[in-house]
């Protein structure tokens, strides 16, 4: 059978549409110095087709293609919503704060554009060579990013311990590959499954040496203790959108890789690896929260913030099991709120982060906020509830499926610590809050009159409410992306079970 | 048409909410709309819930007794496992007498007030607390669940609460506010155990419900069944009762309840929120009929403070202290009546009561009006003269209650006398009879004692005061004169057999009401009237009326023909006086036994020792620790990638350790 029929490319589409778009921002940003409106409008519309495009495959859920390299199926469209959204977000984030910050220029969206297709072959990954393409181009775009402010010190230091540290983790990665390689003779993800209950791999040494290799590597991708160091860095190094993208979009295209990889091919050594997920987890939550007590400067607190979010998914994978989708679907509702709160957060910080001083981002510039600026007020007071776990928002909701999956699969301990966690991370989130209703300001903190990013704000605080609460009608409420998730998750057992 | 019951209690929170937003237009700026529209507004809200009321009520009449039943379920409200409550208002003829009462004598009031609130600086302030007052009164009696009618239940307690506390400058009155707040809190904590009570009760039956309609279906479906949980709830629902309609032991707000603005102590305080919980008993009778305990406690209860107040009423001074204390002892004659099993005959006396307890209470106010805000009635009197329509209308009201036949007090009243003697719990039936009768004297005693004092007799004002007296605008006689229509002519709807009558109410409600039929022995309520042969029942109403004529005369010996006496009484009395006087020193035991120690020990041990000693601490230590432990973390971040690479390593082979070893 060929490898490129029509159905293949057609089914291509949401990846070459972002190519595409990448390269033409890429000639465009040659020629011209600055990205204009007419640029900008494009790169929303190319990435509103490229969803059109997944709308349009979610119907087929077809298998593998390109000789099991990718797969198109509903789990992998589901991310890729969430990855664009992401994009999506980032980029009416960062329009006005590129003019602000003198960044304006064509390869900032080029550079998004790559990492987002980098983002959609890892989420659509059915073999372990395309998981590590995925990476890399996700990773390398991201990179670039990172090191946008380039005059800036801060921003190209981030750029390059992400760098460095991103190659240490993907070495360990691919050492993980090679010896799975050799045990089972291919790295797709069906044949190692196949090999691995054949030959019965689930409790070989070298087997598990590998899978815990890849553990590594997940760690630092989804920033999880105590391969979380680069994080903070990172995060308040590089520019404010690009910040928000790597906490939404990047750990959820990790996420969905490694949830698809431990579903497809490691669940029968669960007994071996459950443990060190708990105990990562554990970490992950607990240091995540404690750090961010301690945190002035806001984009580092959301970087320790992010870290103790990421402990929460891993809750999820270790209430992963076979018999029952309730925690992967939990993960992958858990992603899409995560996307939300913390995209329309970053969003509000953007709003305040100035370049002249380098100030905007501590805790005192947020005083009288809620008073001054009414509704960027409320929308950050509610991304903070949200964020806490405060009910009736989405990220409430999010946690409590996580954890009563957990309960359900006998992890008691493990949900009671992750609620504990957020009672502490309620100090943090509150503080932001108490600030911006109940401290006077002196010298008030000025807010960008910035309409995109405000249309960002007000898209999440509606998302992060009706993700709560909604019911399902026109717009999908919960119960129907709960649906959907399991829709997804259908599909990918079927083809482990194989 | 008769489907929009939902208008029923819409159009009065729409008020509120105009009115509210109106009266916060004035806070914010110091002017606002002119008080014609305010009032407009504020009168027009449930003059609307009148009519379309009146118009269920046509549709009705056509109706053969168990049809007459309107539901509308509105949406899902609450729904989480077992516990399914929609958000479903309900007419059948019980709630619809009620919506009448609510709506009708609530229009008059609110035209009333028009006039009595005139020129107040809260007028919009209060005509959207009216308003919204009737919205909760209104949910409280349409509500077709248990929680519907618990919200309304609440609405009405808050509303009463903000009202009350409406000059809110005068600090006595907040207090008074509080007070009424507080002591039905009491009350709705029991109430809401009572419905927790029932819920898991109908819960191991099969589904837990508190529908009234499916209730009663439960209920008459296993009566054995619910013996116990019948005790157990009626009894606690009906202390949340004792709270809301002031019965012993939980009757201390109500007077003090007499701080809010007069028409609002005739609305709230005397025509409907204090009747609620007559009318929950009598919407729960299936459930109360079961227990022949939570009966007798009712009627005990109710017989007691219907007693009790009456024999306070006799020496206040303040006007509205005295119709205070006979709304107390009014509606103990209710309870007394419905713990007897005479449902119907309840809800006979909450509607006349209602007329002309409001009659007396806006009398009342147009006298205190009047007088320039004196409520002391010994420096009243000769007020007759100059305000003819007042004291005509004050005088109707008073011998309807006195229950000088043919007015609307004697006939529900005697019903319920009648009831208790020939109850089938005896002798208890005859001790309550015993005490209602004696409470029936007084009743006629007290008030006409402020009839004499208020408009006959000497005048005993100033001049200054004097200068002012004059009747009172249109606005203020014209209610009081529908209200004494009412007074004379309410009781018709309920003239016994024996007087030729055939007791139309009692038909009427017959479908809504529980039977005591239903308790197995034929003792059915009908049945048992028949018990008391007629001439019994003629010899009973005699004796009753006798009673009241006799209250009346005495209180013309001591306050028109004597009028030296009353003094020398006093003195003779001294010790008993001082106690009836002092209210029995209620209020003074309640401080020294409940609000003393409560008070002592929140603040000692509770506050100073556990709060602050020990929770504070543990939580200020565990704060401070997580803060460390944060802090020492953070070290750990040292920013060099040697270091970040170093931990990277000891994860991974902590990883592999885990994995391989």
């Amino acid at each position: 059978m060929p490898a490129f029929t029509i159905d293949v490319v057609y089914q291509l589409m949401p990846l070459v549409v972002l190519l595409v778009g990448g390269l033409g921002f890429m000639l465009a940003g040659a020629m011209t110095r600055s990205a204009g409106p007419l640029q900008r409008g494009f790169a929303l519309a190319t990435l509103f087709v490229t969803l059109l495009y997944v709308f349009k495959l979610w119907g087929a859920d077809a298998g593998p293609i390109l000789h099991g390299m990718l797969i198109m199926d509903r789990f992998a469209l589901f991310f890729l919503v969430v990855v664009i959204i992401c994009a999506l977000g980032t980029i009416l984030i960062s329009n006005g704060y590129l003019d602000r910050f003198g960044l304006n220029r064509g390869e900032f969206f080029s550079m998004v554009f790559f990492s987002t297709m980098g983002m959609g072959v890892l989420v659509s990954a059915y073999d372990l060579i395309s998981v590590f393409l995925g990476i890399e181009l996700m990773s390398l775009a991201i990179y670039v990013l990172v090191a946008f402010r380039r005059r800036d010190f801060f921003s190209n230091e981030a750029a390059l311990k992400y760098f460095i540290m991103g190659a240490f983790a993907i070495a360990f990665y691919l050492f993980g590959v090679s010896l799975i390689y050799g045990l089972c003779g291919s790295t797709n993800f069906e044949a190692i499954a196949v090999a691995v209950s054949e030959r019965n791999l689930a409790q070989q040494p070298v087997f598990l040496l590998a899978i815990g290799l890849i553990i590594g590597a997940m760690g630092f991708k989804v920033s999880s203790v105590p391969f979380h160091m680069w994080t903070p860095d990172v995060y308040q190094g590089a520019p404010t959108p690009i910040t928000s993208f790597m906490a939404t979009a990047v750990k959820a295209a990790s996420f969905a890789a490694f949830l698809r990889l431990f579903y497809t091919c490691f669940m029968a050594s669960k007994d071996q690896w459950v443990g060190i997920i708990i105990v990562l987890a554990i970490l992950t939550m607990t240091i995540g929260n404690l750090v961010a007590l301690v945190q002035r400067n806001l984009k580092r607190m959301l970087a320790y913030s992010s870290i103790a979010h990421a402990g929460y998914i891993m809750v999820g994978l270790v209430a992963l099991s076979v018999d029952d989708t309730k925690a992967a679907s939990a993960i992958m509702y858990y992603t899409l709120v995560y996307a939300f709160m913390t995209m329309g957060a970053f969003a509000v910080v953007s709003l305040l982060e100035r370049r002249a001083d380098e100030r905007g981002l501590e805790g005192g510039d947020y005083a009288g906020l809620g008073l001054r600026r009414p509704f960027v007020g409320l929308c950050m007071a509610v991304f903070m509830f949200s964020l806490a776990g405060i009910p009736p928002t989405a990220g409430f909701f999010g946690k409590y499926y996580m954890f009563s999956a957990a309960v359900d699969q006998g992890y008691v301990t493990l949900a009671v610590i992750g609620v504990l966690n957020s009672a502490v991370s309620l100090y943090y989130y509150l503080r932001v809050v108490v600030s911006m209703y109940m401290q006077k300001s002196d010298e008030a903190a000025p807010t960008y009159d910035d309409y995109a990013t405000r249309f960002v704000t007000l898209v999440a605080l509606l998302a992060v409410l009706w993700l709560g609460i909604g019911p399902s009608g026109w717009v999908p409420g919960v119960e129907t992306i709960l649906d959907w998730t399991r829709a997804s998750l259908a599909g990918v057992l079927e083809l482990s079970s194989r | 048409m008769h489907e929009a019951i939902w208008i029923i209690p819409l159009a009065p929170l729409v008020g509120a909410y105009i009115n509210g937003k109106l009266a916060a237009l004035y806070a914010r700026r110091g002017r606002g709309p002119s008080e014609k529209l305010i009032a407009a507004i504020g009168v027009v809200a449930p003059l609307v819930s009148f009519v379309v009321a009146c118009s269920v009520f046509l549709h009705f009449r056509g109706l053969e007794g168990a049809e007459r039943m309107v539901i509308v379920d509105l949406f899902p409200w609450i729904v989480s496992g077992n516990l399914n409550i929609g958000f479903s208002l309900m007419i059948d003829s019980l709630s619809m007498l009620m919506v009448l009462v609510v709506t009708g004598i609530g229009t008059v009031i609110h035209i009333y007030s028009v006039g009595y609130m005139h020129g107040d600086r809260g007028f919009a302030r209060y005509f959207a607390y009216l308003n919204l007052f009737m919205f909760s009164m209104l949910m409280l009696v349409m509500g077709k669940n248990l929680l519907i009618l618990f919200v309304g239940w609440e609405g009405v307690g808050l509303c009463s609460y903000l009202l009350i506390g409406f000059w809110y400058k005068d600090l006595a009155n907040a207090a008074a506010g509080k007070k009424a707040f507080i002591v039905n809190r009491i009350g709705d904590f029991a109430f809401l155990i009572g419905m927790f009570v029932l819920f898991v009760a109908t819960s191991r039956m099969g589904e837990g419900t508190l529908d009234f309609v499916a209730l009663r279906a439960m209920v008459s479906e296993h009566p054995q069944a619910f013996a116990a949980t019948a005790t157990a709830a009626g009894i606690l629902l009906f202390i949340g009762a004792c709270g809301k309609s002031a019965q012993i032991p939980l009757f201390v707000w109500l007077p003090d309840a007499m701080a809010g603005p007069t028409p609002v102590s005739a609305l709230i305080h005397a025509a409907t929120m204090v009747t609620a919980g007559v009318y929950m008993v009598t919407r729960l009778s299936f459930l109360y009929l079961q227990s022949d305990v939570a009966m007798a406690v009712v009627a005990t209860v109710g017989a007691f403070t219907a007693l009790f107040a009456a024999t306070i009423g006799i020496c206040q001074r303040d006007i509205k202290k005295v119709l205070a204390y006979s709304t107390i002892s009014q509606l103990g004659y209710m309870f007394a009546a419905l713990g007897v099993g005479a449902f119907s005959a309840g809800i006979f006396h909450l509607m006349t009561h209602a007329f002309f307890k409001a009659c007396l209470f806006l009398g009342s106010g147009s006298v205190i009006h009047a007088m320039s805000g004196e409520q002391d009635m010994f420096k009243m009197g000769a007020l007759g003269k100059k305000m003819k329509i007042t004291a005509l209308t004050f005088i109707i009201a008073a011998v309807a209650i006195a229950g000088v036949p043919p007015l609307a007090g004697f006939f529900s009243k005697d019903e319920i006398l009648l009831y208790t003697f020939t109850s089938h719990l005896q002798p208890l039936g005859m001790v309550l009879w015993g005490l209602l009768f004696i409470g029936a004297g007084i009743t006629a005693f007290y008030v006409f004692r402020a009839v004499f004092l208020t408009f006959f007799g000497e005048r005993r004002y100033t001049d200054e005061v004097a200068h002012h007296v004059h009747e009172s605008p249109l606005s203020m006689t014209i209610p009081l004169i529908l209200l004494a229509v009412g007074s004379i002519f309410a009781g018709f709807l309920g003239v016994p057999g024996v007087l030729g009558g055939s007791n139309h109410l009692h038909h009427y409600l017959e479908p809504s009401i529980g039977l005591l039929a239903a308790h197995g022995d034929d003792v059915s309520h009908a049945v048992a009237a028949g018990h008391a042969s007629q001439s019994a029942e003629v010899t009973l109403m005699v004796l009753s009326v006798l009673a009241g004529l006799l209250g009346i005369f005495v209180a013309y010996i001591l306050y028109i023909r004597r009028p030296d006496r009353p003094a020398q009484l006093t003195m003779k009395l001294g010790r008993l006086y001082h106690l009836v006087y002092n209210k029995y020193f209620v209020d003074e035991a309640y401080d020294a036994m409940i609000v003393k120690p409560g008070y002592l020990i929140s603040n000692r041990f509770l506050f100073n020792l556990v709060d602050v000693k020990i929770i504070d601490s543990i939580v200020n230590t565990i704060g401070v620790g997580t803060r460390l432990m944060g802090s020492l973390f953070r070290l750990l971040q040292t920013g060099v990638v040697r270091t970040y690479a170093f931990f990277f390593l000891i994860g991974i082979l902590y990883v592999i350790y885990k994995m391989v070893g």
